[in-house]
This record gives structure tokens, sequence and C-alpha cells, in this order.
């Protein structure tokens, strides 16, 4: 059973001449255990697509048609109460500009705390407890905890962020470009944590990044968005050896235009 | 993270600046006896209906201390301020300090019943902006708004005399006695306030929406409440504390004017009608004692907003 299939989602402005489609029928799955990397252009809409995944598009936009398919239970994402109880704690979404996903007022393991302690549904010593786990889990002391945001680097901001998600344990993951102003060898420590942490929880990761060599490394899977399409998506080592739309194409040729020139 | 050594050492700064401004408002206050045309034993006497003979004025400049230099007279003044004597009324001749202390009550409760209305409203007025069924109240209130921050207050009291009292018969004109007396001063001392920090409060949630930390919190699926209430309101109002504190400063100065047009028996009426009687030792302890409001107020906001926002405790340490 895949982790999440996304089927036919539409997400529209509206305008005075008539609504504008910027995301045209996406249909994504995503496998346990495995990352789903979603490539293309800006502006071809994959963050809007993140965005429509955990019901968080900013005001005029809506999502118009669009099912999500969950352990089993369908979603229809028109709705937005659709996603009390799902997201967060089904589908998490870790967006760009990790460093400033914390509130600067508030402990960062109070944080993590207060996402696992959402409807009271555990108990505080027991949210404490797995924060303190979550957050050695990725290297971070139990006095992290007890810092607020701007006391940590911004590469503990991120680890913060992914302990979080380990915390959480979320079927669906969503990172929206996180390894953005990074460099080489954090942007690769930060893929392969994310990695891991997808196959360790078994939870499917959609990864969205512009970092194509990152993308050839760490994803099962890959589709390729262009004017709010997917224009061609399958397994990872098959799409970048006989890639068949141009835009794939001419990705995987600057991408071995980068390998070439590393060399 | 009380107790921090950056707490101690920016409250001695502060202190220090406090004390500055405090040093330079007495020495305006005490400059208002040198300044001011007339020669306070003549006033004296004038008030108490005696002829002002050149030997009764001598005698009482002696015994006032008026005719030695003007900087021992100042160190003398000040001296006696600091044990919080602050002389005797040219007019009845009781104690300065007793006479504010009497007076004293009545603005407070006004000053403080307006700081409430001012904290309160503000922040109803700064949320309408994001709760999703006010919006047309939001619309409809920034005009609203902005008309009661240019109102003058004495313009502003004779309105709502004329709807409240007047009009509808709901409220006493004036008076001082009992929460209905206080209904109508107090809100024209506070509106004003309160609908400019409205204003301002609103651009600061809007700002706060749209931060990264606000739409993960939406991410991590915590209910609107738990957003609003741990997340939105501590993120805008942090910002508003300082605005807040200086706001019950000049409250307590304002009660001049709203004082007078609803009779209300505090400061602001004892310093009018000191004023117009020449009662300068006074109108120098009422000065004072607003000065010292505004500046302890305004130090309290700083220090709470520091506090609260861990950012400023640490840059505390280093400014």
């Amino acid at each position: 059973m895949s982790a999440m299939e996304l089927s036919d989602l539409w997400v529209e402005l509206p305008g005075p001449g008539g609504p504008r489609s910027l995301v045209r029928g996406v249909s994504l799955r995503l496998e346990p255990g495995q990352v789903l990397g979603l490539m293309g252009l800006s502006g071809a809409g994959k963050t809007l697509t993140a965005c429509a995944l955990s019901g968080l598009l900013p005001a005029p936009l809506e999502v118009t048609r669009g099912r999500l398919r969950l352990d089993g239970r369908a979603l229809d994402l028109t709705r937005p109460q659709a996603w009390r109880g799902v997201r967060g704690r089904r589908v998490l979404l870790l967006f760009q500009g990790a460093g400033a996903a914390l509130d600067p007022l508030m402990r960062v393991g109070a944080q993590i705390t207060e996402a696992l302690r959402q409807d009271r549904a555990m108990a505080a010593a027991q949210a404490r407890q797995i924060t303190g786990q979550a957050l050695e889990r990725f290297g971070l002391n139990s006095d992290a905890a007890r810092r607020y945001p701007h006391q940590l680097s911004g590469g503990m901001r991120r680890r913060v962020l992914l302990s979080l998600a380990w915390a959480l344990r979320p079927q669906v993951l969503i990172a929206d470009e996180p390894t953005n102003g990074l460099d080489a060898a954090s942007r690769d420590e930060m893929s392969l944590m994310f990695t891991q942490l997808t196959r360790e929880l078994g939870a499917g990761l959609l990864l969205i990044s512009h970092d194509l060599r990152g993308m050839a490394r760490w994803a099962d899977h890959l589709a390729v968005m262009e004017g709010g399409q997917v224009v061609e998506q399958g397994r990872a080592a098959e799409l970048l050896n006989r890639p068949s739309h141009p835009l794939t194409r001419s990705l995987v040729e600057s991408l071995r235009y980068l390998e070439g020139g590393h060399a | 993270m009380s107790g921090a050594p950056w707490l101690s050492v920016w409250l001695a700064r502060r202190l220090g600046a406090v004390l500055l401004v405090l040093w330079g408002v007495s020495l305006v206050a005490f400059s208002l006896q040198i300044i001011c045309p007339g020669d306070p034993a003549e006033l004296i006497l004038r008030t108490r209906y005696e002829t002002p003979a050149p030997k009764k004025m001598a005698q009482l400049r002696r015994s006032m201390g008026l005719d030695r230099p003007a900087h021992e007279q100042y160190l003398a003044w000040l001296g006696r301020v600091l044990c919080l004597d602050l002389g005797r009324s040219y007019r009845t001749g009781e104690p300065v300090a007793a006479q504010i202390a009497a007076r004293l009550p009545a603005t407070l409760e006004l000053a403080l019943a307006s700081f409430a209305l001012v904290v309160a409203l503000s922040t109803l007025l700064g949320l309408c902006a994001v709760w999703r069924g006010g919006r047309w109240l939001d619309r409809l209130l920034q005009p609203i708004s902005l008309g009661l921050v240019s109102l003058p207050s004495y313009w502003l009291a004779l309105l709502l005399i004329a709807l409240f009292a007047l009009g509808l018969g709901w409220l006493p004109v004036a008076g001082f006695g009992g929460p209905a007396t206080l209904v109508l001063p107090a809100l024209t001392l506070g509106l004003g306030a309160a609908a400019m920090q409205g204003r301002v409060l609103r651009v600061k949630v809007l700002e706060v929406m749209g931060q990264d930390y606000l739409r993960f919190a939406m991410a991590k699926g915590l209910s609107p409440g738990r957003i609003l209430l741990r997340h939105l309101l501590p993120n805008a109002l942090v910002p508003m504390i300082t605005l807040w504190g200086m706001s019950l400063g000049s409250l307590l100065g304002g009660v001049v004017v709203v004082e007078t047009i609803f009779a209300w028996p505090g400061l602001g009426r004892l310093l009018v009608e000191s004023l117009l009687g020449r009662d300068l030792p006074l109108v120098q302890g009422v000065v004072l004692l607003m000065a010292l409001a505004f500046v302890l107020s305004s130090l309290a906001a700083d220090l709470l907003q520091r506090l609260l926002d861990p950012r400023l405790s640490a840059e505390g340490s280093g400014v």
C-alpha cells in the first residue's frame, strides 16, 4: 500500500477574468520509506502543490479539485476542514526558510512538545521525554530543548525541525527546499538525514529541491513539473537515463554538466 | 533567565538615565519660581488678604530663603524634595504632599480605568483584521479608529456627554463617585490612544501572520486557539508593551483636560487650580509627580518587554 496517493489536484486563483489554474491535475504517489523528488523550474507549481498537500494555501488560492488517499482513507482536498487531525499528525510540511520556522519567543523543546500534545493526546512528561529523545537522535543535547531559536545556529535549527518530524512520526513528510542556502557539504548531510528519517519512520518523503545532484543521489522516484502539470515521472534511475520530455532532458543535461565539471 | 547579570547591568544603566531625566525635570520645575513674574512673598501675602508692606515682605522672603542666590535656593529645595517635603501651598498653607496625596486616588482610578480600556480595546481592534468573520468589522473600524485618533479629547468629551448623558440619559454629565461617573471620563481619556494603538497592533498582527513560524505552527496541526494564544498574540503584543507603558504615562498627563471637563477631583484639576492661583509649590509638586510616573511606567514597560522577549535579554548583556 502506498503512503499517500494524490489524484487530480487543481489549484486556482480566483480573479475578475475567471479563475487562473496554477496547478492543473497533478497526481503523485508516495511509497512508504521512499523519496519522491519533485523537480521543475521556479513557478512550475511545486510549492503550491506542497502547500495544497497540507491545506496551507495562502488566502485567495483554493483547491478546486483533488483527492488524497492516506491509510486507505480518502480526503477531499477542496474542504479545508478535512485537514483536522491529519495536518501535522499524518502529513507534515517543512517549508523553505527552516531558520524562521521556529517561534522566537518559545523554547525549542516546547515547540516540539506542544505539537505532540495536541488534543491532550499525550501526558506532558511523556511528550518531554520524546522531545528529548528526538533532539538526541539528531545530535542535539538535552540542553538544546531549553534554548530559544536565536541561540541556535542555522544548522541546529534545521535539526530541531527534523527532530520534530521524528517525534510526530507522520506518514507523509513534505520538505520544500530543505537544503536552500546551505553549502554543498551541509546540503549532502541534510539530505542524508532526511532520507534516513524517511526510512526510519517508514514515511513517504516528498522532496522539493533545485539541487539536481542531491535529487539524483537521494530520490527513489522523480516527478518533473512544468506549468502546473507533471510532465514526466518514474523511477529515478530510469528517468535520469532515458528522459523523454524536453524539460527533463535539459535538466539531466545540466546535471551531467555539473557532475562533469565537478570531476 | 531571571537574576541573570545582564538584567542588573541593564537596570543600573536605565536607572541612571532615569535619575538624569528626573534631575532635568527638577531644574525646570524649580526654575518656574525664578522665571515666573511676581514675587512669591507678595503673592502669599495677597492671597492671605494682607497688605504687602515692604517690611513684611522682606521678613517673609528671609524666612523662605528667597534672599539667597538661586543655586543655593535650588540645592535647598532639591534637598527637601528628596525627603518628600514639597513645601507648603501659597494659598492654603497646607503641605503640598498632603494635597497631592488627597487628589492622587481619583486620578489613579481614572488613569488605570483608561489604561485597561486602551489595552483591551486596542487588542480587540488589532485582532479584528485576522478574525475570519470580522473582515467587514475591520473595514468598518478602520475609518472610525482614524477619526478617534484625530479627535481632540475636549471635543470627544462634549460628543460623549451630548450622546450618553444628555441624549440617552444613561450616564451622569459629570461628577465623581461610583462606576457610572467613571465611564465617560475614562472613555474620553482612553479612546484616542486605544484607536491609535489598535492600528499599530493591527499592522503588527498582520506582519506576524505572514511569518514562517506562524505558518509552521499551522503546519504542525495546532488548533486555531492555541496558535492565537501561544504564537500570534505573544509575538504581536510584546512590541506593544513599550507603547502601552508610554501611554500609561501620557494618560496621567492627559487628565488635566478631562478632569476639568468632568469635574473630576484629581491631580489634573489640582494642577489647573494651582496654575490659575500661581501656587508654585503645588505646580512643582504635580509636575514632578507626573514626570516621575511617566518615566517609571516607561521603565517598567521596557523591563517587562526585555523579560518577555528572550532576544532582547540576550542583547541586553552587550548593549
